[in-house]
């Protein structure tokens, strides 16, 4: 239950699934052209024909563009509504297909089923919609709780309090990555609610959360680092474009082709790193439910006094953990996988599979 | 030897001390007509200044003065019933009385001791709110007459407010004392700035603006806690410590028009040398890492002032640096003292810190030096400033990247000026040449910062820079210490350009600044369309010299044509705006041949033809952008064959961006 090598496994399952990786990529293009298109015909048709649009060509140019708003501002009003309905409501669209996106995973190493994806997104949509409003308001509640105590203990609720912008800049150097912790924190606790929904079958939300969040507070550890590790990625990635961004430029036809090639690669990969995320945690969860049924089987055995010989050698606690037992694991889920509910004592017996 | 050496260290202290306290009272630059001796002491508990006042004021002017007339501007603080408070521009006021500021005249004496006080009575000459106490007439026992000097003695408290617009108090030490003695007004003789007859000039406080006032001589004399850091116009005399735990600084500040000062136990201190002015930066130590920006955009403006207008005299200047709970007295210009940007230590491509610090500079020109009457002519004062703030950021900052330079967004500091004003949704809203205490809407300042900004900047490339810094250095050099109007800086301006240009403008300017300063004409040219049509010989029914019907149809007329093809081209322009304004036209063809053609820029709609065997394939109004006061110059230029590769840049980038912000979305589940 090595989180390094459950974070690369993680992404091995996504590239298992690439078919579902790549059609999302596509969806989210084209949402995208919906917006991109409309703005190209609105700049092209008003000041596609002035000289002054060459200006744009290698670098922004304030002038030109804040003049573009100014005179045609209302023809890009009709893209701006559609942006601001848009997004929110590609966050429900993006609920509604977690439930196959989980269930995708959880059905590996089955290929990847369109019906099947989609049924499961029909299926999951109410509980995952719930999970969402639970999860907004436990991160309401934590930056309410961070940022609302420290502005009372630091400032006595009052602005007028301050004396110092440096108070503000210290506050937010020891609070941002608290909070930054916790929120991801949840976030990841939330992925392991979904993945426990979908192989649980259950409704109960704030059941499986609380049960997630125990499991993420018992092996915080191994599953913050995979998540931190999908983080680190995520960053690395960015900061990688801006850096090829900067040495490309888009002055020139191939220099565009290239920057919107590379683009188009950083957005696969950034959803790659969402999928990757949830990839790891249905590999992570599969890890410790098989672990602590070990645990169990163990206890069980040997307070009635039986002699059976384990599979695996068997840690009682995350450090006891080798290298050798992430091996042993490894194979064991390959053959898992292989097999599928062989053993009395896997948690992956699943009445709804 | 001894004698000798006694002989060379007595010359080296003279000189020293002749260097070091090198001041400007060595040569007179103004009139000096109203001069305060000035003692205070700072109430550090109470938040007031007691202390006296002898003001030398002389009269002249040719008439008999039979009053004075001051400004008691913290009374602007007293209620919410002042002028300055009913503007409402100024967000919830203080909830304690410590909160609000007064000043209290306790006695007024001629030199011949005559009580005065009792004659005092508050007046409102600029509107005629009977509530507003920020000007007080004091009927005089004896007569003033022309020529001649009287010295008034007065006792005063003031009450500093807390910091809701420039002046007082704030947390627990921070003093930024300015407008905040009894301040004698202007008396105008007839003639002198369109005065129809010898008046006070002495308006209330209103909310917009400030400035007014004679030159004069300065000494102050201020007593404070000792632990406090001081900063004042002026230059320091001496300072001595008291028994009582406070301590006495002495300021002299020779020829200007007003006196401010700071106080606080939290500065620290930076001095710097620019030519034979100290600079003098005094920060709050958590703003240290913007002392630079401070200190270089201070030098980078005297350089540039002193090169393209003219000598800045005085041997100090002083930059405050507020902290962030008196951020409401930063951006502010005094005799030779500014407040700047209070900011924690900003990325090196923001450089809002060194534009307000540039900006507050250029004021030591155009406001204090030309004291024009910045209530009657806000324009003069802070338009002419903005023009000058821009030029020199862009100078020594980048035209595209003066203002804000990071992470490949960028922009200038003269562009966010113009934009200011053509992305106004009311650019008519007033002219210029708008009285404070007229602004109602609320963004008439826009109008008399950044269009003046811009409209000098038009008349700049218009003149070109040469000319543009004849008629500012000429301005300066005549009405430097003095009252000049808007019509004397026209009057100069057409005086340089008919010298440098002859006729090529006109007569005069005059068309321009009646539509730039006293109008409200909005400039837009715009290119309608260009249309290139193959020239065909006429076609149908002709006779011919016998009289004879003959058709000619466009077979026949194809068959007949080998040559070359002719086009006729049409290019139709229109003036969009109501400003009218002499314009250069571009045209360009496909075999690369220019033309420039002129347009007096009057019809509503003008026509070029050509017939030539190339098309056009451009045409640009105004190629140069020398009106750059046009609200759109995108719409100035257009072509037949129009490069579509910025418009696909600019949709993958959009492409890029909604795509991100869809993914976004990934961190909320």
């Amino acid at each position: 239950m090595n989180p390094i090598t459950i974070f690369f496994r993680g992404i091995w399952d996504t590239f298992r699934l690439f078919r579902m990786w790549l059609l999302l990529f596509l969806l989210i293009f084209l949402l995208a052209m919906t917006v991109a298109l409309p703005f190209a015909d609105v700049f092209g048709t008003s000041i596609g024909k002035s000289l002054e649009i060459n200006k744009l060509l290698p670098q922004y140019d304030h002038t030109v563009w804040s003049d573009f708003m100014n005179a045609h501002g209302s023809s890009t009003t009709g893209i701006t509504s559609q942006v601001s309905w848009m997004i929110p409501a590609f966050l429900l669209l993006y609920i509604f297909l977690s439930g196959g996106i989980v269930r995708s995973f959880d059905t590996l190493p089955e290929r990847f089923s369109a019906r099947r994806f989609m049924s499961a997104c029909t299926y999951y949509f109410w509980r995952f919609f719930r999970l969402f409003a639970w999860l907004m308001l436990f991160q309401g509640i934590f930056a309410a709780l961070i940022y609302g105590s420290a502005f009372l203990i630091v400032l006595g609720g009052s602005w007028s309090n301050l004396r110092s912008e440096q108070t503000i800049i210290n506050m937010g150097r020891i609070l941002i990555p608290i909070h930054l912790l916790l929120a991801t924190f949840l976030a990841m606790v939330g992925d392991y609610t979904k993945v426990r929904m979908v192989k649980n079958d259950t409704y109960l939300v704030i059941r499986e959360f609380g049960r997630s969040l125990g499991m993420c507070l018992k092996y915080f550890f191994s599953t913050y680092l995979a998540y931190f590790l999908d983080i680190l990625l995520l960053v690395g990635l960015y900061a990688l474009y801006l850096f090829v961004a900067d040495k490309v430029g888009m002055a020139g036809k191939t220099a565009i082709i290239i920057m919107v090639a590379i683009q188009s690669l950083v957005m696969f990969f950034r959803l790659g790193t969402r999928l990757f995320a949830l990839g790891s945690a249905n590999r992570m969860y599969d890890g410790i439910q098989q672990k602590e049924n070990l645990i169990e089987v163990v206890e069980n055995t040997e307070s009635d006094s039986q002699n059976i010989i384990a599979p695996v050698p068997v840690g009682t606690n995350e450090e006891d953990l080798t290298e050798d037992d992430d091996d042993n694991f490894d194979e064991e889920d390959q053959q898992y996988n292989e097999r599928e509910h062989i053993t009395d004592w896997s948690p992956y017996r699943d009445e709804n599979k | 030897m001894i004698r000798y050496c006694l002989l060379t260290i007595t010359l080296m202290i003279c000189y020293s001390v002749a260097y070091t306290q090198k001041a400007t009272w060595d040569v007179q630059l103004s009139s000096r007509i109203a001069n305060y001796d000035i003692k205070v002491k700072l109430d550090t508990a109470e938040k007031t200044l007691k202390g006296t006042e002898l003001l030398t004021w002389r009269n002249d002017s040719p008439d008999v003065i039979k009053e004075l007339r001051f400004h008691l501007y913290l009374n602007a603080y007293k209620n919410s019933q002042s002028t300055f408070l009913r503007a409402n521009r100024f967000g919830r006021m203080p909830d304690d009385e410590l909160g609000w500021g007064w000043t209290d005249i306790k006695k007024i004496t001629d030199e011949d001791g005559n009580d005065l006080t009792d004659g005092i009575e508050f007046i409102q000459p600029t509107d005629g709110n009977e509530h507003d106490q920020t000007v007080i007439r004091v009927p005089l026992e004896k007569p003033l007459k022309p020529g001649a000097t009287a010295e008034f003695k007065i006792k005063f408290t003031s009450k500093l407010p807390r910091i809701i617009a420039r002046t007082g108090f704030e947390g627990e030490h921070y003093y930024f004392v300015v407008q905040w003695f009894p301040k004698i007004g202007v008396y105008e003789e007839e003639g002198q700035r369109g005065a129809k007859k010898g008046a006070w000039n002495c308006h209330q406080f209103i909310p917009t603006t400030e400035f007014y006032a004679d030159f004069g001589v300065y000494n102050v004399e201020l007593t404070v806690p000792q632990g406090y850091i001081l900063g004042a116009s002026g230059v320091k005399q001496e300072e001595r410590k008291n028994m009582d735990g406070t301590k006495t600084i002495t300021y002299r500040a020779e020829d200007v028009i007003d006196f401010a000062w700071t106080a606080s136990p939290d500065f620290e201190v930076i001095e710097e040398r620019w030519k034979d002015v100290n600079i003098r930066l005094l920060i709050q130590p958590e703003h240290k890492g913007n002392a630079n920006k401070y200190i270089e955009s201070t030098k980078n403006a005297f350089e540039y002032m002193d090169k393209h207008v003219g000598e800045y005299p005085y041997t100090t200047f002083t930059i405050v640096d507020p902290p962030i709970y008196g951020v409401r007295s930063s951006g502010m210009e005094y005799p030779t003292l500014i407040t700047g940007l209070p900011a924690f230590t900003i990325h090196e491509g923001i450089r809002q810190v060194e534009i307000v610090t540039i900006h507050e500079l250029v004021h030591q020109y155009f406001m204090q030096m030309v004291a024009s009457n910045e209530q009657e002519e806000v324009w003069l004062d802070e338009g002419f400033t903005t023009y000058y703030e821009n030029r020199i950021a862009d100078h020594y900052y980048g035209k595209k990247s003066s203002e804000v330079s990071i992470g490949g967004y960028q922009r200038g500091d003269g562009e966010v000026s113009r934009l200011s004003y053509t992305g106004m949704s009311n650019p008519r809203v007033v002219p210029c040449a708008t009285p404070g205490w007229e602004f109602k809407v609320g963004n008439e300042r826009t109008i008399m910062y950044h269009k003046t900004g811009v409209w000098m900047k038009t008349l700049e490339r218009m003149v070109g820079v040469n000319t543009m810094d004849n008629i500012m250095k000429t301005y300066f050099e005549r009405w430097k210490f003095n009252h000049p109007t808007g019509q004397d800086f026209i009057d100069i301006a057409n005086e340089v350009v008919t010298r440098e240009h002859g006729d090529k403008y006109g007569e005069n300017l005059n068309w321009f600044f009646d539509q730039v300063v006293y109008g409200t004409q909005v400039c837009d040219y715009k290119v309608l369309s260009i249309s290139n049509r193959a020239k065909r010989d006429p076609i149908g029914i002709f006779e011919n010299n016998k009289g004879q019907k003959r058709w000619r149809d466009r077979r026949a007329e194809e068959g007949e044509t080998e040559d070359e093809e002719t086009y006729n081209s049409r290019i139709l322009l229109e003036r969009v705006g109501d400003m009218i304004a002499p314009v250069e036209i571009l045209v360009r063809f496909d075999n690369g041949d220019e033309i420039r053609e002129q347009w007096d820029g009057k019809s509503r709609n003008y026509e070029l033809i050509y017939e030539r065997s190339e098309e056009v394939i451009s045409v640009h109004i105004d190629p140069e952008q020398k009106l750059y006061m046009d609200i759109d110059l995108n719409n100035n230029s257009m072509t037949t064959q129009p490069d579509e590769l910025p418009v696909w840049k600019w949709t993958s980038k959009v492409l890029f961006w909604m795509q991100n912000a869809f993914q976004s979305m990934f961190f909320f589940f």
